[in-house]
C-alpha cells in the first residue's frame, strides 16, 4: 500500500468525536420537521401555551377553575366567528361581515325569547337560519356573481350594521324590560356540564365536525381546491359558485351560533356587539397559520389562534390595561401573521430543500491499491477492454442484466422498459415488457417469471409471455422517523430465496433516480434491505439505515444473503436461515470502490460490480462534512465531487466473498459505470447504468455450461 | 454600523474579493477550433514554449532541449541547446543570442551555438527557480524576466496555486550579463511577458488573479502597474504579439467552481495537500489523465459513452485573440473531450499561429489567412 495514494485519516480519538459531533444532525431533523404539515400550527400553539403560563405567572386567580370557566365562555362564542372567518379565508376569500351577522344574529335571538316568548328551540334554529340568511346573501355576490369577497363582504358589513343600529334603537328598551325567562336558556347561557360551559361544548362539537368535513369529506376537499386554485379547481370539474355560495351559508350560521349563545349569556343588545370581530378573528386566524392566499387551513389552526387573541385581549384587560391597549396589540399581532404569512409560504421549501441535504463525518480508512502493477486483487488491467459489445447504440442504461434459460438477454433501460436481445449474436432487439420508472435489478423465479425492481415504483414481474404485474410498492413504516417511509421508491436489485421469498434493496429512502450520488456525499445512510414473502403478501424490512443498499445475491448454500453497501464500501451477510438467522454481518470490507450488483459465478464464487472507484481527494472531502456541505450549497451538481463513476472494475470474489482478482477497462472507454455482470455459459456479460451497450467477455476454466437459472432452480426446463 | 457590517460580512457571505467565473461567451464562445488544426512537428515531449529566431526559424523548448525545427511541417528538428533541467521559458535575443529559464536553475544566456555566456541563479538573494517568460528590451537590449514564485520550481506551480501564494516577480537582466534588478516583486504567479510600445511598458499575465496587467516601464508609483483585462475564465499563460496589432493570449487551464472552492475552503486544502499526491488534487491540470484516482465532478459522468464537452474541465486548451486595446475578439477551444488541451504558448511564425499544447505533447498551426482575418 503506496503512502501516496492512501491519506492517512486523523488520530483514531479525533475520528470518533468528529463521527459523535456529526452522528445526528438537527439540521435534517429540521428538515424533516418543517416538511411535515403539522408543525405548522405548532408554533402558534407553543405561544398559547406559554401565553397561558405567562398570565397565570402575573395576574392573580388566573389560573382558578372559575377564571377558566369565565374565560372558556366568552372564548367558545369567539371561537366559532374565528372558525366562520378561518373557513372563509380557506376558500380563497374574506368575510369582513362575521361581525355584524353576528350582532344581528344576537338581536334575532333576544327578539324571539325575549319579545317573542318563542321556545327556546325555535329560537335557536330561528337565530341560526337567519345567520344562513345573511351568509346566503354574502354566499350570492360572492359565490354566484364572483364579485370580489373584499368589497362585497365590506358592504353587508355596512348594512348589516346599519340595520342592527336600527333595530336596536327601536327595540333594545323593550328587550331590557323584558321578564322572559327560561331554564333552558339559562343553561345555555350560564351553565354547563361536568364543570365546563356549554358553549364550550358546542364548540367542540362544531370544531370536531367541521375538522372532520374539511379534511376527511368532498365539500372540505372542494373547498381547500377552490381556495388554492379557483381556475384549477374549476378545471377539476368543481362547481366553485355551488362550494362559495355554501361556505358563506356555513359562515354565517356559525357567526349566528356563536351570538346563540352570547345572547344567552347576556341578554341584552348593545351597540357595540360584535364591532371588532372582524378584525379580531382575521388576526387569530392568520396567526393560527390560515394562509390569505387561501386553500391552505385547518380548524385546529383557527381555534388555537383564537385562543392566542383571546388570552391576550382577555390577559391585558385582567391586568388592568384599557382596551384600546388590546387593539393596538392585535393590530400589531395581525401586521406580523400576514408578514409571516407571506414570508413563510414563499421560503418555506426552499429552507426545508436547502437544509435537506447533511453530510456526516465517514473515515473510509487507507485506500487499497488498484494501481497497475500493484500486485493486489484490485490490480488494475485492461482485460475488458476487447469486451464484444452487444446491442450497441440499442439500448440506453442497461443498468441489471440476466439471461434465460434459452440464453436470451434481459435488460432495463432508462426508458422503463426491459428489452430482450436472442438469436446467435443478439441482432434480434424485441421490447419484451414495458414496466416504467426505472427497471434495476433483475431476477428469474422458479416459474420463469422476471422479477423487476423498477426503482421509484417498486417490485413487479413479469410473466413469460411479457405481462408486467405488480409484486409490492411498499413496506413497513419505520419507527422514529419523521418521515412516512413506507412507500418504495429506490429499489435497487432483488434475489429470491428457493422458499420463493423475495429480497430486493432500496437504495435510499432519500433521494431519488437523479440524485442517487448525493446519498453518497451525505454519507449517512438511508438504504434498505426488504424482504418480501408472495405466500403472504407481506413486505417487511429486514435491514434498516444501509448507506445505499444496492446488490443482493442469495449465496449458494441458500442460507444467507449477500447485499452490498454501495457508499460504505462493503459488502454485508444477512443470514436468512440456519443458527445464525436473522443477523448482519460484513462480509468484505475496505473495497476500492463502490460496490454495486453481486451475483453468482459458476465456480461457486461471486462476481462483484464496482461502479465508482474511490479517489483520495473523495476520501478526504468524506473526511470533512462542512466542506461538503458548503460544496453542495454553493455549486451546482454537475460541478460536485463525486467518485470515479468513469472507472469502474468488476472483481472476482472467492466462495468466502475474499478478492481473487478483478477487470479493468481502464479509464471506461466502453464501460463506464459499470453496474452489473452475469455469468452464462462461459461467458460474463456487462451492464452499466449510464452506458449505451452491453459487454461480453469470453471467459476461461469455468464451467461453459452453468447458467444463473440453473444455479437456482436446478436444471429442468419450464413447460413450454 | 457599516464597519460592523463589514466585519461580520465575510462570516455571512463569501468574501468579497471572490469574483464570479466569467461565462464562455461572447469571444469566448466554445468552439472545436484548436482540436480542427493540422499538427505540426516531430513527436515531442511536454513541448513548452515557442519563439522566432533572429534566422527566422523556429525554436520550441520541449524538457531539457532547445529545438530549431524546420522543413515541411516543420518535420526536421536540430538540438541547438541541450542543458540539464527543463527548459521553462525562451527568447531569442536580436544578435542571436538565447536567454533561457530553467526549472530550479535561474536564466541563463547562450551564445548561438548553444555555449553558457552568462548565468543568473539568484537576485536579491531569493533563488530564481520558476522563471516563467523572457522577453529582449528592444531599447536597451536585455532582457525583462518574469519568475512565476520565489517559493517553487516551475514544475510545482500548483503548489503555488494551492497555497495562494503571492510570490512572483518581474525583473530585468541587462544585456552584458550583470547584475539584474527587481522591477516589481509580490506579484501572484507572472506567467507571460510581452514588450509594448518599443519597449516603454510592458504585458504580463497574472495567473493566479486570471488577469493581464501593464507595468510602466520607469514609472516608480503605485500607478506604473494597471489591470488591462480582468477576470479571464482561465489561469493565462503566455502572451505573444499578434501582426497587425493584438495579442495571443495563450490559457492554460480553466477555472472550475470546484477549484474556487477548494481555494477558498482552507482547511480542506491544507488536508488534501498533505494527504493527497499533487497528481490527484483536485486543481487545474494541463492534461487530465482520466486515472481511476483523479477526482471526478458531476458534470463528467460518461452518459452513453460520451464525455460531455462541457463537463467542468480539469484541462482545456483555449486560445484568445486580443484587439490592439487587448479586448478579447475570438477564441480557440479544445473543449473537454478535445485533444489540444494546455496550451502553454501561442506564437505567429511565418504567417501561421503555432500553438503549443504541453498537456497533449503537440504544435499545431493555425492558418493566419482564416482566423487572424477576424482580428
Amino acid at each position: 500500500m503506496s503512502s501516496t495514494i492512501s491519506p492517512s485519516p486523523p488520530t483514531p480519538f479525533a475520528a470518533r468525536l468528529k463521527q459523535v459531533q456529526y452522528f445526528w444532525s438537527p439540521r435534517q431533523t429540521f428538515a424533516d420537521l418543517f416538511a411535515k404539515t403539522w408543525m405548522e400550527p405548532a408554533i402558534p400553539f407553543t405561544v398559547l401555551v406559554a401565553l397561558l403560563l405567562v398570565f397565570s405567572t402575573i395576574v392573580p386567580n388566573y389560573a382558578s377553575a372559575y377564571n377558566a370557566g369565565s374565560m372558556g365562555r366568552e372564548f367558545a362564542e369567539f371561537g366559532f366567528v374565528a372558525i366562520a372567518m378561518g373557513l372563509s379565508l380557506i376558500s380563497g376569500g374574506i368575510d369582513l361581515s362575521v361581525g355584524s351577522i353576528f350582532a344581528l344574529a344576537d338581536f334575532v335571538a333576544l327578539m324571539g325569547f325575549s319579545i317573542w316568548n318563542l321556545p327556546v328551540p325555535l329560537v335557536i334554529v330561528l337565530t341560526v337560519l337567519s345567520g344562513a340568511l345573511l351568509g346566503a346573501v354574502n354566499g350570492f355576490f360572492v359565490g354566484i356573481l364572483r364579485t370580489r369577497a373584499f368589497l362585497s363582504t365590506l358592504v353587508t358589513l355596512i348594512v348589516y350594521r346599519g340595520a342592527f343600529d336600527l333595530l336596536t334603537l327601536h327595540w333594545s328598551e323593550q328587550m331590557a324590560m323584558s321578564s322572559a325567562s327560561s331554564p333552558l336558556w339559562d343553561a345555555i347561557g350560564n351553565g354547563g356540564i361536568l364543570g365546563i360551559p356549554s358553549d364550550v361544548w358546542g364548540l367542540v362539537v362544531i370544531a370536531l365536525i367541521g375538522h372532520i368535513l374539511l379534511s376527511r369529506s368532498r365539500l372540505g376537499w372542494h373547498l381547500t381546491a377552490v381556495g388554492a386554485s379557483p381556475r384549477s379547481a374549476r378545471h377539476a370539474g368543481i362547481s366553485i359558485r355551488w362550494v362559495l355560495f355554501s361556505i358563506y351559508v356555513v359562515s354565517g350560521m356559525l357567526s349566528a351560533l356563536g351570538a346563540v349563545f352570547f345572547a344567552a349569556r347576556l341578554a341584552s343588545v348593545g351597540s357595540q356587539t360584535g364591532d371588532s370581530l372582524a378584525f379580531e378573528t382575521l388576526a387569530a386566524v392568520m396567526i393560527g397559520g390560515v394562509s390569505l392566499a387561501g386553500g391552505k387551513g385547518t380548524i385546529g389552526r383557527c381555534l388555537i389562534g383564537a385562543g392566542i387573541i383571546f388570552v391576550l385581549g382577555n390577559g391585558l384587560i385582567q391586568m388592568g390595561y384599557p382596551g384600546q391597549v388590546t387593539t393596538a396589540v392585535n393590530g400589531a399581532i395581525l401586521l406580523l401573521a400576514v408578514g409571516i404569512d407571506v414570508k413563510w409560504s414563499k421560503n418555506r421549501g426552499k429552507a426545508i430543500q436547502k437544509s435537506y441535504v447533511n453530510p456526516t463525518y465517514l473515515d473510509y480508512g487507507p485506500l487499497p491499491d488498484a494501481r497497475e502493477g500493484s500486485g493486489t486483487p484490485y490490480a488494475m488491467n485492461d482485460r475488458l477492454r476487447g469486451a464484444e459489445a452487444i446491442a450497441l447504440d440499442q439500448v440506453e442504461g442497461p443498468e441489471d442484466i440476466i439471461l434465460d434459460r434459452e440464453g436470451r438477454l434481459y435488460t432495463g433501460t432508462r426508458q422503463g422498459w426491459i428489452l430482450r436481445f436472442s438469436g446467435p449474436s443478439f441482432k434480434t432487439r424485441e421490447l419484451f415488457a414495458r414496466i416504467g420508472g426505472r427497471p434495476l435489478g433483475l431476477a428469474f423465479d422458479k416459474d420463469d417469471n422476471l422479477i423487476v425492481c423498477a426503482a421509484l415504483m417498486g417490485l413487479y414481474g413479469v410473466k413469460p409471455d411479457g405481462t408486467v404485474f405488480k409484486l409490492t410498492d411498499q413496506t413497513n413504516r419505520s419507527w422514529f422517523k419523521l418521515i412516512d417511509d413506507s412507500r418504495l421508491k429506490l429499489t435497487d436489485d432483488v434475489d429470491i430465496a428457493p422458499d420463493g421469498r423475495i429480497y430486493f434493496s432500496e437504495g435510499t429512502t432519500r433521494f431519488d433516480m437523479h440524485t442517487w450520488p448525493v446519498d453518497g456525499l451525505e454519507g449517512r445512510g438511508s438504504g434498505r434491505l426488504v424482504c418480501y414473502d408472495p405466500a403472504t403478501g407481506k413486505t417487511r424490512t429486514v435491514v434498516h439505515n444501509v448507506r445505499f443498499c444496492n446488490g443482493v445475491c442469495l449465496t449458494h448454500d441458500a442460507q444467507s444473503i449477500l447485499f452490498c453497501e454501495t457508499f460504505g464500501l462493503r459488502l454485508m451477510r444477512y443470514w436468512i436461515d440456519g443458527p445464525r438467522k436473522g443477523k448482519t454481518e460484513v462480509a468484505l470490507d475496505h473495497l476500492p470502490g463502490c460496490p454495486d450488483n453481486i451475483n453468482r459465478a459458476s465456480d461457486g464464487g461471486y462476481w462483484l460490480a464496482l461502479v465508482a472507484m474511490r479517489t483520495p481527494v473523495y476520501d478526504v472531502a468524506m473526511r470533512m462534512p462542512g466542506f461538503r456541505m458548503r460544496m453542495i450549497k454553493q455549486l451546482p451538481i454537475d460541478e460536485w465531487l463525486f467518485p470515479g463513476i468513469n472507472n469502474g472494475c468488476i472483481v472476482k470474489l472467492d466462495a468466502d466473498c475474499q478478492p481473487v482478482e478483478s477487470y479493468w477497462d481502464p479509464g471506461g472507454e466502453s464501460h463506464p459505470s459499470l453496474t452489473s455482470m452475469r455469468e452464462d455459459r462461459g461467458y460474463l456479460y456487462l451492464g452499466g447504468l449510464e452506458n449505451n451497450r452491453i459487454g461480453r467477455i469470453k471467459l476461461t476454466g469455468v464451467d461453459p455450461t452453468w447458467t444463473g437459472c440453473d444455479s437456482y432452480w436446478g436444471k429442468r426446463r419450464a413447460a413450454p | 454600523m457599516a464597519g460592523a457590517l463589514d466585519m461580520v460580512r465575510p462570516l455571512r457571505f463569501a468574501p468579497r474579493r471572490q469574483r464570479a467565473i466569467p461565462t464562455l461567451d461572447g469571444a469566448y464562445l466554445p468552439n472545436d477550433r484548436l482540436d480542427a488544426l493540422p499538427i505540426v512537428g516531430p513527436d515531442l515531449v511536454c513541448p513548452d514554449d515557442v519563439a522566432v529566431g533572429t534566422d527566422g526559424t523556429l525554436l520550441v523548448s520541449t524538457q531539457n532541449r532547445l529545438l530549431r525545427l524546420s522543413g515541411p511541417e516543420l518535420r526536421d528538428q536540430a538540438v541547438v541547446a541541450a542543458v540539464d533541467r527543463p527548459i521553462t521559458a525562451l527568447a531569442p535575443l536580436a544578435d542571436g543570442r538565447l536567454a533561457i529559464g530553467l526549472n530550479g536553475g535561474g536564466l541563463r544566456l547562450l551564445r548561438s551555438d548553444g555555449t553558457v555566456e552568462a548565468a543568473l541563479a539568484q537576485l536579491g538573494g531569493a533563488s530564481l527557480r520558476c522563471v516563467t517568460a523572457i522577453v529582449e528590451d528592444p531599447a536597451r537590449g536585455g532582457v525583462f524576466f518574469a519568475v512565476g514564485t520565489l517559493r517553487h520550481d516551475a514544475e510545482d506551480w500548483v503548489w503555488d496555486l494551492m497555497e495562494r501564494n503571492s510570490a512572483g516577480l518581474l525583473g530585468y537582466w541587462p544585456p552584458d550579463g550583470g547584475r539584474a534588478e527587481v522591477l516589481l516583486d509580490g506579484l501572484p504567479y507572472p506567467n507571460g511577458l510581452e514588450v509594448e510600445a518599443g519597449g516603454e511598458s510592458l504585458l504580463f499575465t497574472q495567473g493566479w488573479t486570471h488577469s493581464l496587467m501593464r507595468y510602466r516601464i520607469g514609472a516608480k508609483s503605485s500607478a506604473a502597474v494597471e489591470t488591462v483585462i480582468d477576470n479571464l475564465p482561465g489561469y493565462p499563460a503566455r502572451i505573444a504579439p499578434a501582426a497587425g496589432g493584438g495579442h495571443w493570449l495563450a490559457i492554460f487551464a480553466m477555472r472550475t467552481q470546484l477549484i474556487e472552492l477548494v481555494l477558498r475552503e482552507t482547511r480542506f486544502r491544507q488536508e488534501m495537500m498533505r494527504a493527497v499526491d499533487p497528481e490527484l488534487w483536485v486543481r487545474p491540470s494541463l492534461r487530465a489523465t482520466g486515472s481511476h484516482l483523479e477526482p471526478l465532478q458531476g458534470g463528467g459522468i460518461k452518459k452513453l459513452g460520451i464525455r460531455k464537452p462541457w463537463a467542468p474541465p480539469r484541462s482545456y486548451g483555449l486560445v484568445v485573440r486580443l484587439d490592439a486595446e487587448a479586448e478579447p475578439v475570438f477564441s480557440m477551444h479544445s473543449r473537454v473531450d478535445g485533444h489540444c488541451h494546455g496550451v502553454t504558448a501561442a506564437r505567429e511564425a511565418g504567417g501561421r499561429l503555432i500553438v503549443v499544447s504541453k498537456g497533449d505533447g503537440r504544435l499545431c498551426a493555425c492558418d493566419l489567412d482564416n482566423t487572424g482575418g477576424r482580428a
